[in-house]
């Protein structure tokens, strides 16, 4: 419940510029993603909206008021709003004692602190983690805690730097859950650094795209989109992202090549330039040809293998790269390498257009 | 957690395995002969019996315990039964002791000798005059024509009794009001000389005291001496094992034996201080034993040659080091009031001394921890910098220069003498919370500074006010933090030179296991020194094993 405003801010760290002439506003209510690559400038402006830093000049505004760097004032900002940082750092206690910081901390009545970290917990699907020292835990199991740390004490403005980069998609669901139902319920006022298009698309209503220090573009993320992909495609994760061209070839179903002789059979009608994307968990892999209703199938060598834990994922060309997400068990099963031959299914509704 | 458990029992293990090191001392004592001997402060001040005594002691296996009293005194403790043997130099005393059946077998072991001291110019004619009454007389005949002045310490010292004795040889009475040339002072042997310096008089002098005041006297000079009657003859007795049979006489003989034997003998004529000999040894030389009121000295000797006092229990020096070994892990599992109350108030000073600096340490090294990442500003960095500079140099203090600053901080004549500190367990404790604070503060200071900001981020961001940040930073370094006062109180209980300084090592109040352990290796009693070694090194012990549990956490964590 906090709309922003931010005039002209710049940020120098000695004597470089990080941030330079931002202009933004930010509805109340609204979850907005500042997209960019590394090195842009997202954690800079995250700390400065949240007030960690000062600003080198330039000027934000909380719902119309201008912060007041005075420790008083910035005391009572900060207990408005709260930040889930990249780098999780989790204090050296038990899960229940971290996620109950922030209220002990605004001096909330022990009885009601239980009841708000069990439903925080319970939000993140950690219940029964409490008494586990927070040190111990997964990397996916610490930035939900911090997610909840974060959550029970109900801020107006949550901002998150990155909240999904590195983790297992398990824990990348549930935290965009928890987002979602957040921003809904309580009409929490979101913002996010992410360079991850996908994720600022099924959850931010805007974003802001920032390069080198600078905003080069705000509006919806089909407006982001817009940018010349290859402006995009050397930060945001852009796999199975592919432009083509579009012909409808009856109602409901198109056909869109996208080049290296593969023309992908898609559930929508359009025609001309199109971008479309295909969810790495929607792929079906395996070592013979399947005969299924699926429409799109192609045959491809394995070129790439990365070990995420509970999942493996692939890069298979089948004439133009796509990533493969399957379970590591599948993938020990089928006793896949590099360079193993492999075949591609999926359906014509999982292609989507962006 | 269960990891957790097990270095906990193991500390137990260690704790038990070092309270058990305490129950060294009693078997000890039960096993070696152990003796009692009273004897005049003195005697004891000349600092023969700590050059003796050692020697009897690992030579027989047996300690003796040395109470340093006045005459009278030492002579009523052995009345009493509270003592083994006495070694004192009053003849009649001593002779009234023996006739009452108190003590038995009493032998002449060395003697001194007092000196007639006076000008330079010598107005009474008496240089080298070898008859004392005859010096004496013409003392008195040249005071008594005004030319010279003769100080008397009239204060009932043996010095003194010896002088009132030769007067009354001479049938003389000089404690006289209208005697202006005997001068009645009162006063110690020191003061006298020093009188008799500055009025250039005549005294009667112990040779010891002389010789160890002579450089300052300038205008006196020994002008009578070695007659028999200035000899000072000193006897012991062992106490009558009829009279008082719990007493240990078998170790009473066993010393008289060791003094008189041509071994001890020879020991205390090579006793100097101040390279002069200050005892000369007369056991062996009847005739003059005799003359000097042993009459039985010859008869004594032998029948003390005649006794068997083997060593029941003594080390030889060649295996004294690995007998040493045996008998402090044998000794480890007995009891004894000294080894514990030696343990406990290693424990309790260098505890309380922790405590204190951690109290003082703590707060200070967390301020300049917290300080450190949080200063913006170029000059608070500066700040910064000399301040861990001089904390780090403080960090390295020289606990023998922290023991010598302490000391003249305390002694009489220091700033804070009035309060009378110096050689108490105060005393010892300031000196080691000066040594302990700077390691504190230092490792305080690395720890809290060594937490990552991100914690402090993440609490202002959590809605925590300054100083709930600060502790959320402090809760973070709670580990570096113990870690600081384990390490410090590791560094106190095993320092040595700034309490020895500092407490003067003295028996019942002021010993600890690392004095304790300096004195016994001089003494020779190298088991005793082993087993509080070993006290000492369970400590140690369990200290690092606490510190790296610690430190292990902290790497998991």
């Amino acid at each position: 419940m906090t709309s922003i405003e931010v005039r002209g801010l710049c940020k120098e760290f000695l004597g470089k510029t990080a941030l330079k002439d931002i202009n933004l506003r930010i509805n109340t209510g609204e979850i907005f993603a500042v997209i960019g690559p590394n090195g842009a400038g997202k954690t800079t402006l995250l700390r400065l909206l949240n007030l960690l830093d000062e600003p080198s000049s330039g000027t934000i505004l909380f719902n119309g008021a201008a912060v007041d760097y005075s420790p008083k004032k910035l005391l009572a900002l900060h207990r408005k709003m709260s930040m889930v940082f990249q780098q999780t750092t989790l204090f050296n206690m038990n899960v229940f004692d971290n996620v109950a910081y922030g209220l002990r901390a605004r001096d909330e009545a022990e009885e009601s602190v239980k009841r708000k970290v069990t439903d925080a917990l319970e939000l993140v699907h950690l219940s029964g983690f409490e008494k586990k020292n927070a040190l111990t835990l997964s990397g996916g199991e610490a930035q939900r805690i911090a997610l909840a740390q974060v959550l029970v004490v109900e801020p107006n403005l949550l901002l998150l730097d990155e909240p999904t980069a590195n983790l297992d998609p398990k824990t990348v669901s549930i935290i965009e859950e928890v987002l979602s139902w957040v921003n809904r319920k309580r009409r929490t006022t979101i913002v996010m650094a992410t360079h991850n298009m996908f994720q600022a698309q099924t959850l931010a209503h805007r974003a802001a795209l920032l390069l080198d220090g600078r905003i080069e573009k705000t509006g919806t993320i089909r407006e982001i989109f817009e940018v010349p992909s290859k402006r995009l495609a050397s930060f945001a994760r852009l796999e199975n992202v592919f432009s083509g061209v579009s012909s409808v070839v009856e109602e409901g179903t198109s056909l869109v090549d996208i080049g290296g002789g593969l023309r992908v059979e898609a559930a929508f009608t359009r025609s001309g330039e199109v971008m479309v994307y295909v969810s790495p968990e929607d792929i079906i892999l395996s070592t013979h040809p399947i005969v299924s209703s699926a429409r799109n199938n192609f045959k491809g060598r394995v070129i790439e293998v990365a070990d995420l834990g509970p999942t493996v994922r692939l890069k298979v060309n089948a004439g133009r790269p796509f990533v493969v997400q399957i379970t590591k068990r599948s993938f020990k099963e089928m006793q896949l390498n590099v360079d193993s031959e492999a075949f591609l299914t999926f359906k014509a509704s999982s292609v989507q257009a962006v | 957690m269960k990891m957790l458990t097990r270095n906990t029992l193991i500390i137990i293990i260690v704790a038990v395995a070092a309270l058990s090191g305490t129950l060294v001392y009693e078997h000890f004592q039960k096993t070696t002969e152990h003796m009692v001997l009273t004897t005049t402060t003195s005697t004891y001040d000349s600092g023969l019996l700590d050059y003796l005594v050692p020697v009897f002691e690992r030579r027989q296996g047996a300690t003796v315990n040395i109470i340093a009293v006045g005459t009278g005194q030492a002579i009523e403790i052995a009345k009493r039964g509270d003592a083994d043997a006495v070694l004192v130099h009053a003849r009649e005393l001593e002779e009234t002791f023996v006739r009452e059946g108190h003590g038995v077998h009493r032998v002449g072991v060395m003697y001194n000798d007092f000196v007639i001291i006076g000008p330079e110019n010598d107005p009474a004619d008496i240089k080298g005059e070898t008859n004392a009454t005859l010096a004496f007389t013409k003392i008195a005949k040249a005071g008594a024509e005004g030319k010279i002045v003769f100080i008397s310490r009239a204060d009932g010292s043996g010095t003194n009794l010896l002088e009132l004795k030769i007067w009354a040889q001479l049938g003389l009475q000089p404690s006289n009001s209208s005697n202006s040339w005997y001068l009645e002072a009162g006063a110690s042997m020191g003061t006298v000389l020093r009188m008799a310096d500055e009025k250039r008089a005549y005294t009667l002098t112990d040779r010891g005291t002389w010789l160890s005041f002579k450089k300052q006297l300038k205008n006196l000079v020994v002008l009578a001496e070695r007659d028999r009657i200035l000899l000072n003859p000193y006897g012991i007795i062992p106490v009558n094992p009829e009279k008082h049979p719990l007493r240990n006489f078998r170790t009473a003989v066993a010393f008289t034996k060791f003094l008189i034997s041509e071994e001890g003998q020879e020991l205390i004529s090579n006793f100097t201080k101040e390279n002069k000999t200050l005892f000369t040894p007369m056991a062996r030389n009847f005739e003059l034993a005799s003359a000097l009121g042993f009459l039985d000295q010859a008869f004594e000797v032998a029948w003390y040659e005649s006794q068997t006092t083997s060593a029941g229990t003594g080390l030889s020096d060649s295996n004294a080091v690995i007998g040493g070994l045996l008998r402090a892990v044998q000794l480890i599992i007995s009891f004894n009031s000294e080894v514990l109350s030696i343990t406990l108030l290693s424990l309790r000073v260098s505890g309380t001394a922790v405590l204190l600096g951690s109290m003082i340490g703590v707060p200070i090294g967390a301020f300049l921890g917290l300080k450190a990442f949080r200063g913006k500003a170029r000059l608070i960095n500066l700040v910064n910098v000399l301040l861990r500079s001089v904390v780090n140099t403080f960090m390295g203090l020289p606990p023998v220069v922290v023991g010598l600053a302490v000391y003249l901080m305390l002694s009489s004549s220091g700033p804070l003498g009035p309060l009378q500190l110096l050689y108490t367990s105060t005393a010892m404790i300031i000196a080691q919370l000066i040594m302990v604070v700077p390691i504190v503060i230092g490792l305080t200071m690395s720890a809290v500074a060594s937490v990552d900001k991100a914690v402090r981020e993440r609490a202002v961001s959590l809605g925590a006010t300054e100083w709930q940040a600060s502790l959320a930073v402090l809760r973070e370094a709670r580990i570096g933090l113990l870690t600081a006062v384990v390490a410090a109180f590791g560094a106190a209980i095993s320092e040595v030179g700034g309490i020895l300084i500092v407490g003067g090592n003295i028996r019942w109040s002021t010993r600890v296991l690392t004095t304790a352990i300096v004195q016994e290796t001089e003494l020779g009693r190298f088991e005793v020194a082993i087993a509080l070694g070993v006290i000492l090194l369970a400590v140690a012990f369990a200290v690092n094993l606490i510190l790296t549990v610690l430190q292990s956490r902290g790497v998991r964590g």
